[in-house]
């Protein structure tokens, strides 16, 4: 199997702050892989260094076997890019900026093809200004396959965009898929991750914390959650049963373990029953990977 | 490959500038505005061969400063660079394309003034050419490596407000309507270490108003060397 990308160690630090601390991972040529976590947790930092943008401080960086910083114009002609937001001339027409990308590389896709494939066939002659924020999103996705990319990062590539935007998004990117591209996202949509990742990885400061298929990783959790009344005081339960207990979302709470035990459910009915708070909801194990995300990243507990 | 993308980066600018209504109300209109209106009322007295070199000194600095820093500042604003700096278009390309961009605006420009001078004022001065491309090239150097001194530190607001205050200080400051001589000595003294000056001294020369060329010219020398230094030294890609 060959790898795309290959991180180890990588560090990336500003100031105090260390944004990225010690990260290793391989993406696989051909998958999907989405990066997980709350915000500053690190995704766009790492995607910046592997796009070139950026310098790492420490650890090893391939990209398609080259140095993002030593090899950047190779590089860059071979991969695409999709920013988290803006990137296009603001008075420019839609189909003036994808031409004026296909000029930077030696073979680019014909204009009016990709226009048609990211739907914006209608809107060539518009002022990018004048688009729609799902639109300007679709078109930053055009230029990002414009070379016909290997590799792909794309940067939240459907936030701000409304459902019907969001799935014709999706259904590009499944269409790379079906060419065998491969594919570095970041996303804060769980749905998303599982609709399209083959292998998520979730950052938490700067580490990786999970990695994984997103079913092995809702099948790898053993936490008991449950819903009730909202702030009831965990730290008594915690203190009763001896394991972290956390409201993630009001009134939704998570036993965190990798162990379930039939004793440990009783335990914990028991004590809602003493404080007569009724249970609307109870699971052993994850039910999706929103809960996985909410367990291994404490800062979203809010 | 590089001089294709070259091409394509010049034009691309030059559309965008002469979209953006505000650059062409300024770089195009506004200075034959001023020629066409000071040259037939004879208000203030200003002579027509005082006049034409001091507006395409004018000219120069609303392309290669004002125009130049507010669409680059507004691209950086908007990641524009940022995004560029993803793709095989090298950073010298890029800003190569901007002064070709420049310098093609400032021939229209020219072009304009003197045009209009010859059909509605019959002013037809005796121009050096050589000395009129060196004088433009220089301003482009001197203001060209302002804009994006600025543009690539400030915000783009910031930039925007900076370079039209600027505008207007050279329009006053910059021998462009009203001799420096005339000034007040402090003020004088302040006009005479800004790069306006220095301009509008050489197309007076380049045009044949003045017979020597003044010391003054070393000073828009020293600017076009040291603001684009400045430049590459200082300027970031992003704003923070």
């Amino acid at each position: 199997m060959s790898i795309s990308i290959h991180l180890e160690n990588l560090t990336k630090r500003y100031d105090a702050l260390t944004a990225v601390d010690g990260l290793s991972l391989d993406v696989r040529t051909g998958e999907t892989y989405a990066l997980l976590g709350p915000n500053g947790a690190g995704k766009t930092t790492t995607v910046e260094i592997l796009e070139g943008l950026r310098a790492s401080d420490s650890g090893t960086v391939e990209v398609l076997g080259l140095n993002p910083v030593s090899d950047r114009t190779r590089l860059q002609r071979r991969i695409g890019v999709m920013l988290q937001e803006g990137g296009v001339y603001q008075g420019a027409k839609a189909r003036e900026v994808v031409s004026l990308f296909a000029s930077y590389y030696p073979s680019a896709r014909a204009t009016d093809e990709l226009l048609e494939l990211v739907g914006l066939a209608d809107r060539a002659t518009t002022l990018h200004r004048r688009l729609s924020g799902g639109e300007k999103q679709r078109l930053s996705l055009a230029l990002a396959l414009v070379n016909r990319p290997q590799l792909v990062f794309l940067d939240e590539p459907t936030a701000g965009m409304d459902p019907v935007a969001r799935r014709t998004t999706w259904e590009i990117i499944e269409h790379m898929q079906s060419e065998g591209v491969t594919i570095l996202l970041t996303t804060h949509f769980m749905d998303e991750a599982e609709r399209l990742a083959d292998r998520v990885g979730i950052l938490n400061h700067g580490r990786l914390v999970a990695e994984g298929s997103p079913s092995d990783l809702i099948q790898a959790r053993g936490d008991v959650s449950f819903v009730s009344v909202p702030q009831l005081p965990v730290e008594e339960l915690i203190e009763e049963i001896g394991i972290d207990v956390r409201e993630v979302r009001t009134g939704f709470y998570v036993v965190t373990t990798d162990t379930p035990s039939p004793a440990l459910v009783s335990n914990v009915t028991a004590w809602l029953a003493n404080r007569d708070a009724l249970i609307t909801e109870l699971r052993v194990g994850a039910g999706g990977l929103e809960e996985v995300f909410l367990a291994l990243t404490e800062e979203n507990n809010r | 490959m590089n001089g294709r993308m070259l091409v394509e980066q010049a034009r691309m600018e030059l559309v965008l500038t002469l979209r953006r209504g505000e650059a062409v109300l300024l770089t195009l209109i506004v200075p034959v505005s001023l020629l066409l209106f000071f040259g037939a009322t004879n208000l203030f007295d200003i002579e027509i061969g005082f006049l034409v070199p001091g507006l395409l000194t004018l000219s120069v600095i609303s392309s290669a400063l004002v125009a130049l820093a507010i669409a680059t500042g507004f691209e950086r604003k908007y990641m524009v660079l940022k995004r560029l700096g993803a793709t095989p278009l090298p950073r010298s390309v890029l800003f190569a394309g901007k002064m070709v961009a420049t310098l093609l605006l400032e021939v229209l420009q020219i072009v304009i003034i003197l045009a209009a001078a010859r059909l509605f004022l019959d002013f037809r001065p005796p121009i050096a050419w050589w000395a009129l491309v060196l004088a433009v090239v220089l301003g482009t150097a001197a203001f060209g490596g302002l804009a994006f001194l600025l543009s690539g530190t400030l915000r783009a607001e910031a930039t925007l407000a900076v370079v039209n205050g600027l505008f207007v200080a050279f329009f006053g400051l910059g021998g462009v309507m009203f001799s420096i001589d005339g000034l007040p000595r402090p003020l004088a003294a302040v006009a005479d270490i800004m790069p306006a000056a220095g301009l509008s001294e050489m197309i007076r020369w380049a045009t044949g108003f003045s017979e020597t060329l003044g010391e003054v010219v070393w000073v828009l020398v020293f600017w076009a060397i040291v603001a684009p230094l400045l430049a590459v030294r200082f300027f970031s890609w992003e704003e923070k």
